[in-house]
């Protein structure tokens, strides 16, 4: 239903460009940043389906991240079942709390704010019980994914092979976003954006638009904390349920343009690199001054870009 | 014995509370008047509890005896955000959304400044007296709590009669209620919003000082007590002074009983669902205003 | 059979009673004026009828089966669509998208329903406008936007709120021979509530008159014009 669009040729010609970037011989910890700057992206415009495109702001979904991290971790460690087959079970937990929280959310018309601070709360309360159940889950200490250097078990020895998978997901979430964008679904989270009374006043169920958004948007993001356990080869409460992580999704998105396809890409455009590469010069302490960057063009976008960066861009070419 | 047990366990609830509560009654008068959810009123409070350890390093004043000092500075922060971040806001007739992703960016400016210039060293304050017990048979009641529960339910009830008798309470009360009628009214509302916000400021300042002497403060030591305030808010009742001091009683209580029967982060999660169960059932919180 | 048929509707707010064992039939093809003073129940009614509102006591039939108690957009699905008083466009998208989102319940792409928009805003002559951002829009021209975004949901009973306030003459003369026309060519029928009580006399069919809740009165425009109790509550305006 949404590949009927034909892709963006600007997305297509980005991606068979940058698939052709790993026959550079560039130190790997370029291929790091790069895999961050996708990763982030890919995060950033699954959270923009719901987030952006239907404005139901969330600011939870680390807890989607961080529940398709452990989850197939757990299975991996404790019944050795490997992380594609895991996949699926984290992405199922993570759409069945999605719906647990989203369909009385948006049943009882839980809107603007006050969906916002309900989003906040799931990954604290994920991150509390996955700290207390240490004896399950290493508590605050996390897991250490279990060495298998075999495709099997969706671990690779170079950087490489995680690049491109990135980056596949990322061209696939970016097309998603662009589809819907252009169809039925998108014109009408548009119209839920803008007025939902007037939205049902033309037919147009908005729970179960809100929902189906929220459960795409899941989805993907689950699916992002599969990669990110897999490529780290670490995960923590703290760092995966962790309000930050949610900050930063929302950050990343709505810096670049919240709205449009590519705005999230655009943000993380400019926030990842800038964090990467300032962590990687001056250690920790200082790496987390791109967060007060983060903070202070967030206020700045937030107070004189409504359109975003991407809104910027594109009025200077006019 | 085991009912002693659970009588200190209930007045822990209570002393909890006491130090809950002045926070979260700042946020509410905030979001009362103007309708904004001061996401970074926890770094306030951070930023009082620094000021009140600089002033103990520098000057060695008790964070007791430095509140004079700190509650003003407080006040003027309160008053420079609410007139250089949150009225441009309004002014402006950006949306909702705009308003929460600012207050985001700020948390973060905040935090990481803070950051920046003092590191993330956790630093605190030895104030012999706070963390002395006092024996109130049968009761353990550490000074330190007791003093920030008594100063907590005397300014609130100060605050009280502040909203009920005075001129300025009267009027934050009347733009709380009904803004454009204060409009009407000839009300300065912007005057209005920037004391209102610098008193909230101010109340976390007077909070920084009372508990310095119980907590460690770094850069993120703020934070989770805006996320309580939240809980505090919703529970009570958005702009219902009343309601945030039953929700902090409420809060104090779940911390204290479930932290000690169960486990301290049962405890949040179980704040938490309480919390995301309020906001599906009744969002206007327990109390209706 | 009646096509619209509401029977006994009463709905309270707290202790004010909006509307007050309201019986009223719209049969098919019909145009049925809804009249009466400020506050007297008229879009409480439109409320309740498409969904907005569930009424404490009555029910709303459409074709032969009840609908009260559906959701809105269960409501407009089935065909009975309504427009707003106080329009409510979708503010930042164009006047083409706004009536688009419309027609796309019933066409599957957006390129069917954005053509189906096009023609209904020829129809209307917003033709011009169609790229214009519906916020910035005259008053006139939003009324128009709101009844072609209606218009494109497919109705078979269109609900209109004082969809003639604040038009000219001559556009409101435009509107009501486009009215007109959808009767006559696509079989829609109304219920129309308006002030503007002389453009309603010469369209409607019925007229009915509500009055603090209650329906005080119902028949030819004629016959309503010169009923005492209707005069009354007009204070003696000219009606016609």
């Amino acid at each position: 239903m949404f590949w009927k669009i034909p892709c963006p040729r600007n997305l297509l010609i980005v991606t068979v460009l940058a698939a052709v970037v790993p026959i550079l011989p560039l130190p790997s910890y370029v291929f790091h940043i790069l895999i961050m700057l996708l990763f982030f992206s890919y995060l950033s415009t699954a959270w923009t389906i719901v987030s952006g495109y239907g404005k139901q702001i969330s600011l939870g979904h680390s807890s989607f991240v961080g529940l398709g991290a452990y989850v197939p971790t757990l299975l991996l460690v404790y019944f050795g079942i490997t992380p594609w087959f895991g996949a699926a079970a984290g992405i199922a937990v993570s759409l069945t709390v999605a719906l647990l929280i989203g369909f009385p959310a948006f049943k009882f018309g839980l809107r603007g704010p006050h969906f916002s601070f309900a989003t906040m709360a799931l990954p604290a309360i994920l991150e509390s019980i996955f700290i207390s159940a240490r004896n399950v889950t290493g508590g605050s200490l996390g897991i250490s994914i279990p060495y298998k250097e075999s495709w099997v078990y969706f671990q690779f020895a170079s950087k490489i092979p995680y690049y491109y998978i990135a980056l596949l997901m990322w061209f696939l979430a970016a097309n998603l976003a662009f589809s819907i964008e252009r169809n039925w679904f998108g014109y009408y989270l548009m119209a839920i954006r803008e007025d939902e009374d007037a939205a049902g006043a033309v037919g147009i169920n908005v729970t179960r638009c809100k929902l189906i958004a929220l459960l795409l948007s899941v989805a993907l993001t689950a699916w992002g904390g599969v990669f990110y356990a897999q490529y780290n080869l670490y995960i923590d409460p703290a760092t995966l349920f962790g309000l930050p992580l949610s900050f930063q999704i929302a950050t990343t998105s709505t810096i670049g343009n919240p709205k449009r396809w590519i705005g999230p890409t655009i943000g993380a455009l400019v926030l990842v690199p800038f964090s990467e590469i300032l962590r990687i010069l001056t250690g920790a302490t200082f790496g987390s001054l791109s967060f007060l960057f983060y903070g202070a063009l967030l206020m700045i976008v937030a107070r004189f870009l409504p359109d975003g960066l991407l809104g910027l861009m594109t009025k200077r070419a006019k | 014995m085991q009912s002693e047990l659970i009588l200190q366990v209930v007045v822990n609830g209570f002393l909890a509370a006491g130090v809950y509560m002045l926070v979260a009654v700042g946020l509410n008068m905030i979001y009362g008047v103007m309708r904004v959810f001061n996401y970074a009123q926890g770094e306030l409070l951070m930023l009082g509890m620094y000021a009140a350890y600089w002033m103990n390093v520098t000057l060695n004043l008790s964070p007791y005896v430095s509140l004079p000092a700190v509650v003003p500075l407080l006040f003027v922060v309160g008053l420079g955000i609410q007139r250089v971040i949150v009225a441009p806001l309004f002014k402006h007739r950006l949306p909702p959304e705009s308003h929460v992703l600012t207050m985001i960016g700020l948390i973060f400016v905040l935090q990481y400044s803070a950051m920046l210039a003092w590191t993330s060293d956790y630093r605190n304050v030895v104030v012999p007296i706070a963390t002395t017990s006092i024996s109130i048979p049968p009761f353990q009641v550490p000074i330190g709590r007791l003093i920030a529960s008594l100063a907590s339910v005397s300014i609130a009830v100060a605050l009280f009669f502040f909203f009920k008798y005075s001129k300025m309470g009267k009027i934050i009360r009347a733009t709380c209620q009904d803004r454009e009628a204060a409009v009407y009214m000839g009300i300065n509302i912007d005057r209005v919003e920037a004391i209102t916000f610098g008193i909230g400021a101010a109340l976390a300042g007077v909070a920084a000082g009372l508990l310095l002497p119980l907590y460690y403060v770094n850069p993120f030591a703020g934070f989770p007590f805006t996320i309580i305030s939240f809980i505090i808010v919703t529970l009570g009742g958005l702009g219902n002074f009343i309601g945030a001091i039953v929700g902090s009683l409420i809060i104090g209580m779940i911390e204290s009983v479930v932290g000690f029967f169960i486990s301290a982060e049962i405890a949040s999660a179980v704040a938490f669902t309480i919390f995301v169960l309020v906001l599906f059932l009744k969002p206007s919180g327990l109390f209706e205003e | 059979m009646a096509l619209l048929d509401i029977q006994t509707v009463t709905k309270k707010f707290g202790g004010l009673s909006a509307l007050r064992n309201v019986d009223l039939k719209l049969e098919k093809e019909e145009i049925v004026g809804l009249i009466g003073p400020n506050g007297s129940g008229k879009t409480t009614l439109i409320n309740v009828i498409a969904g907005f509102y569930k009424p404490d006591t009555g029910k709303v039939f459409f074709d032969g089966h009840e609908i009260t108690g559906l959701y809105p957009h269960e409501i407009a699905y089935r065909g009975i669509v309504r427009t707003f008083q106080l329009t409510r466009p979708f503010g930042n998208l164009s006047v083409l998208e706004n009536v688009t989102i419309g027609a796309l319940l019933k066409k599957r792409t957006v390129e069917e329903a954005e053509r189906e928009a096009l023609e209904i805003l020829r129809s209307i002559e917003l033709y011009e406008m169609r790229n214009s951002r519906s916020k910035d829009l005259t008053t006139g021209n939003r009324k128009r936007l709101e009844l072609a975004r209606a218009l494109a949901v497919g109705p078979r009973i269109l609900l209109l709120d004082e969809v003639l306030a604040g038009l000219t003459t001559s556009e409101a003369q435009s509107i009501l021979s486009l009215l007109d026309k959808l009767r006559r060519e696509h079989g829609v029928s109304f219920l129309i509530v308006e002030h503007i009580v002389r453009a309603i006399m010469t369209i409607s069919d019925r007229i009915a008159v509500l009055d603090a809740g209650e329906k005080i009165a119902e028949g030819k425009p004629d016959s309503v014009a010169a009923d005492e109790t209707v005069r009354a509550i007009y204070l003696g305006k000219e009606l016609v």
